[in-house]
C-alpha cells in the first residue's frame, strides 16, 4: 500500500488506511511536535488529535495532494495553537526576538566537533526553550523538515517576506559570530 | 551555515525524547472506533400508554442514571461504586543500573485495574552508541498464582523534570480486573523506552498490595438539577414510500442536556447527554459529536469558553434513548451559566432500502441515474446517480445526492455487496446540498443486475443547546 491508496481506502471506509498513514508518520510527527512542544507526552496528544482529526475530515481531503506536508503542517500549527493558548509557554521569555533564533543557530557551528555532545545538545535545548513556539515552529520547518522559505510562508499563512526576515536575521548574525571565530562553514 | 548541522542536532534532540517504537496507533484507534450503543428500534406504532411509558422513562432515566454512586478519579475516570475501590498499600520501587521504576498508584474496581508508574534516570548515561530499540513486550499485571492480567490501554502519560531534561517518564495504564478475593499482584514491565542513549536493563517486576480504598478517594460527581426538555412529537415517519411527508426539522426531537460534573483545579469535567423519544425521533442510536469545531460554549456574557475534548472512561454506559458525552471546560473563571451548543449530530436510523440495475457487466466508469427519493431523518433527500470507481484493483460504488444542505450533513449507505473490513468515518466540515457518498465493496467485480443498497445513517447538522452553570 502506498500513501495515496492509504487514503483512497480511508475514504472509502476502510481504517486500515489511517493505520497505514499513523505507522508511516508517526515517528517523524511525534518529533516534530515534541522539537515544538519539549514534552514527548504533550507531543504525542498533539499527533494523536491530528490523526484523529485527519480521520473526521479526510472526505474533504484532495487525494492527489501528498499527505506528509499537510499533515506536518497540522502538527505543526497545533502544537504552536496548544502552547499559544496554554499555560505551558510559561518559560517563554517575553521579548524574546531573532536574536534567540540567531543564537541557536550559531551553536551549530560548534556542532561539527561536538555533535554528540550531551553537553552541547542541552544548551541548544535550552536555547531553543527561549523561543516563542512560532520561532521554535519556524526552526523545525527550517532545518529539521527542510522546507524551502515558499513552503514555510504557506504553511504558516505568512508573507514570504515573513519568513525571510526571520531567516536573515539568523544568518547575518551567524555570519558575524563566525567572522568573530574565523570560521566559515557556509557554502 | 551548514544546514544539515542544524538538522543533525535538531534530530539527535528529537531522538533523546521521541524513541523509534512509539506505538501511537492502539490509542488513535481506540478513539474513532468508539461506538455508540445499538439501540432497539420501536418498529411499530406506540399506543398512547407505551408514548407515556417512554416519556417516563425519558424523564426518569437521567435521574436514574444520576441518582447512582458515582467518583471520579483524575487519571482514572469515572469509576461506579467507589466504595468497592481497592488501592495501592504503600508505593514500590526498583533500582537497576542508574534507573528507578515506582508504582506510585494503583486503582483496583471490580471492572478494571489501573496503574500510575514512572520511570526515572538517577544518572544520565553519555550520549553515546545506538538507542535500544530492540526490546519487545508489553506490560502485563501478574497475578499470585501465576495468572496475567492483559494491558488494556493507556490512560494517561507524563514526563519527569523539566521539558527535555530525560529525567524520565510516566503512565498511567489500564488492565484487566484484579478479582476481588486477591490483595497481590507484580508488575511486569518488560521494556524501558530508550529516551537515552545505550542499553537498558529489561523484564523489570515489582509486586504489589492493595487494600481498600479510603472514603473520598474519588472526587465527587455533582449532578444538574435537569431543565426542562422541550420536545415536539411529530407524525410517525413512514418510509420510503411516502414522499408526502413535511420535512421536521430533526433538532426538535433531540433534546441535549447537561447532567452531571466534576470540579477540578483547572475546569470543570462536564458529562451530559443527547437523549430522545423513538415517537419523537425515529432512530436506532444518536451519537453527539463532541469534537472541536462541531460544539461552541459561551458564558453570560458572550465570550468564548475554552474546552476541550475528553477521552477514557469518563461517561456512564449509554442508555436506551440517551447517549451520553463529555467535554472539559478548560476554565474556572468565567460568567454563568454557559450556553453549550452541539451543531452536529451521527444517527443510525431504521434503513431505508432502494435498488438499482447495474447491467449485465458494470465496470469502473459506469454510471446510472437513480432519481430516487427518500426522507432520511424527517428531510427529503434526492438520490441522482450512481457511479463505479476504482480504487487499488476494487470496484466501489460513489452516489451523488441532493439534500437540504442546513439539515443533512453526510449520509451513510451501505450494500450486501460490501467485503469490506472494519468502518470507515469522517465529519462533514462545510455544508453542501449535493452530497457524494462512497459506499465501498472490496470486490475486484461487481455482480451483474440488481444492486440492493440501504440507508444506514446520516449526520445532521442542527443546534442543540442547553446551560448549564457549576
Amino acid at each position: 500500500m502506498n500513501e495515496q491508496q492509504a487514503i483512497r481506502k480511508l475514504k472509502c471506509g476502510d481504517v486500515s488506511g489511517l493505520e497505514f498513514l499513523v505507522h508511516q508518520f508517526q515517528l517523524k510527527a511525534v518529533r516534530v511536535a515534541y522539537l515544538i512542544t519539549r514534552d514527548p507526552g504533550t507531543a504525542e496528544d498533539v499527533v494523536q488529535d491530528c490523526f484523529v482529526r485527519a480521520y473526521r475530515s479526510i472526505r474533504s481531503y484532495d487525494e492527489s495532494r501528498p499527505f506528509e506536508p499537510w499533515f506536518m503542517r497540522n502538527v505543526i500549527n497545533a502544537s504552536v495553537k496548544l502552547l499559544q493558548r496554554s499555560a505551558r509557554q510559561v518559560d517563554w521569555v517575553a521579548g524574546t526576538d531573532e536574536s534567540h533564533f540567531a543564537e541557536v543557530i550559531a551553536r551549530v557551528d560548534s556542532v561539527e566537533e561536538q555533535i554528540e555532545s550531551m553537553e552541547l545538545q542541552n544548551q541548544i535545548w535550552d536555547a531553543m526553550q527561549k523561543l516563542s513556539p512560532r520561532q521554535r515552529a519556524v526552526i523545525v520547518q527550517r532545518y529539521f523538515l527542510d522546507m524551502s522559505e515558499k513552503e514555510m510562508a504557506e504553511a504558516a499563512g505568512s508573507a514570504l517576506g515573513t519568513v525571510k526576515w526571520m531567516l536573515n536575521a539568523a544568518r547575518k548574525r551567524l555570519r558575524g559570530l563566525l567572522g568573530d571565530t574565523g570560521r566559515r562553514s557556509e557554502p | 551555515m551548514n544546514d544539515n548541522h542544524m538538522h543533525d542536532v535538531l534530530e539527535t534532540l528529537s531522538r533523546r525524547g521521541v524513541p523509534e517504537n512509539i506505538n501511537l496507533w492502539p490509542d488513535i484507534s481506540a478513539r474513532i472506533e468508539r461506538k455508540s450503543s445499538m439501540m432497539a428500534l420501536r418498529t411499530r406504532p406506540l399506543t398512547a400508554i407505551l408514548i407515556a411509558l417512554l416519556a417516563l422513562l425519558l424523564l426518569s432515566s437521567a435521574a436514574y442514571a444520576l441518582g447512582r454512586m458515582f467518583g471520579f478519579i483524575p487519571g482514572v475516570g469515572l469509576v461506579e461504586q467507589p466504595s468497592s475501590l481497592r488501592m495501592l498499600e504503600t508505593s514500590a520501587s526498583l533500582e537497576r543500573e542508574g534507573i528507578r521504576l515506582s508504582i506510585l498508584n494503583v486503582v483496583a474496581s471490580p471492572a478494571s485495574t489501573s496503574i500510575r508508574f514512572q520511570v526515572e534516570w538517577l544518572v544520565l548515561p553519555p550520549a553515546t552508541g545506538d538507542f535500544d530499540t530492540s526490546c519487545q513486550g508489553t506490560p502485563s499485571l501478574i497475578l499470585s498464582d501465576g495468572t496475567p492480567l492483559r494491558f488494556v490501554k493507556t490512560a494517561d502519560k507524563f514526563t519527569l523534570g523539566e521539558s527535555g531534561s530525560n529525567a524520565g517518564y510516566g503512565y498511567v495504564m489500564e488492565f484487566e480486573a484484579i478479582p476481588v478475593d486477591q490483595s497481590d499482584a507484580t508488575f511486569s514491565y518488560p521494556c524501558i523506552h530508550p529516551i537515552v542513549a545505550g542499553p537498558l536493563p529489561r523484564d523489570w517486576q515489582i509486586p504489589f498490595h492493595l487494600i481498600p480504598a479510603p472514603e473520598g478517594m474519588a472526587l465527587p460527581v455533582n449532578t444538574v438539577q435537569p431543565t426542562e426538555s422541550i420536545i415536539i412529537p411529530v407524525t410517525e415517519t413512514t418510509i420510503p414510500s411516502s414522499l408526502t411527508l413535511p420535512a421536521v426539522d430533526p433538532a426538535q426531537g433531540i433534546a441535549l442536556s447537561a447532567d452531571s460534573f466534576v470540579s477540578m483545579d483547572d475546569g470543570y469535567l462536564l458529562i451530559g447527554s443527547m437523549h430522545w423519544s423513538p415517537n419523537d425521533f425515529p432512530a436506532y442510536g444518536v451519537k453527539p459529536i463532541p469534537f472541536t469545531g462541531y460544539v461552541t460554549i459561551v458564558d453570560a456574557s458572550g465570550q468564548d469558553v475554552p474546552w476541550e475534548e475528553v477521552y477514557g472512561n469518563v461517561k456512564p454506559q449509554n442508555e436506551e434513548y440517551r447517549s451520553y458525552w463529555a467535554i472539559k471546560v478548560l476554565s474556572i473563571s468565567f460568567a454563568p451559566p454557559l450556553a453549550i451548543s452541539f451543531n452536529v449530530v451521527d444517527v443510525q436510523i431504521q434503513p431505508i432500502a432502494f435498488q438499482f440495475d447495474i447491467g449485465s457487466a458494470p465496470q469502473a466508469g459506469q454510471s446510472w441515474e437513480l432519481n430516487q427519493d427518500l426522507q432520511v431523518a424527517g428531510s427529503l433527500i434526492h438520490l441522482e446517480k450512481a457511479n463505479v470507481v476504482s480504487a487499488e484493483g476494487n470496484l466501489n460504488f460513489q452516489l451523488e445526492a441532493q439534500v437540504d444542505a442546513n439539515t443533512i450533513a453526510d449520509l451513510k449507505i451501505n450494500t450486501p455487496l460490501n467485503q469490506c473490513m472494519g468502518g470507515g468515518g469522517g465529519y462533514p466540515t462545510e455544508h453542501m446540498s449535493t452530497l457524494e457518498i462512497y459506499v465501498p465493496t472490496c470486490r475486484p467485480d461487481l455482480p451483474p443486475g440488481i444492486v440492493e443498497m440501504q440507508v444506514t445513517g446520516a449526520i445532521l447538522w442542527g443546534q442543540w443547546q442547553t446551560s448549564w452553570q457549576p
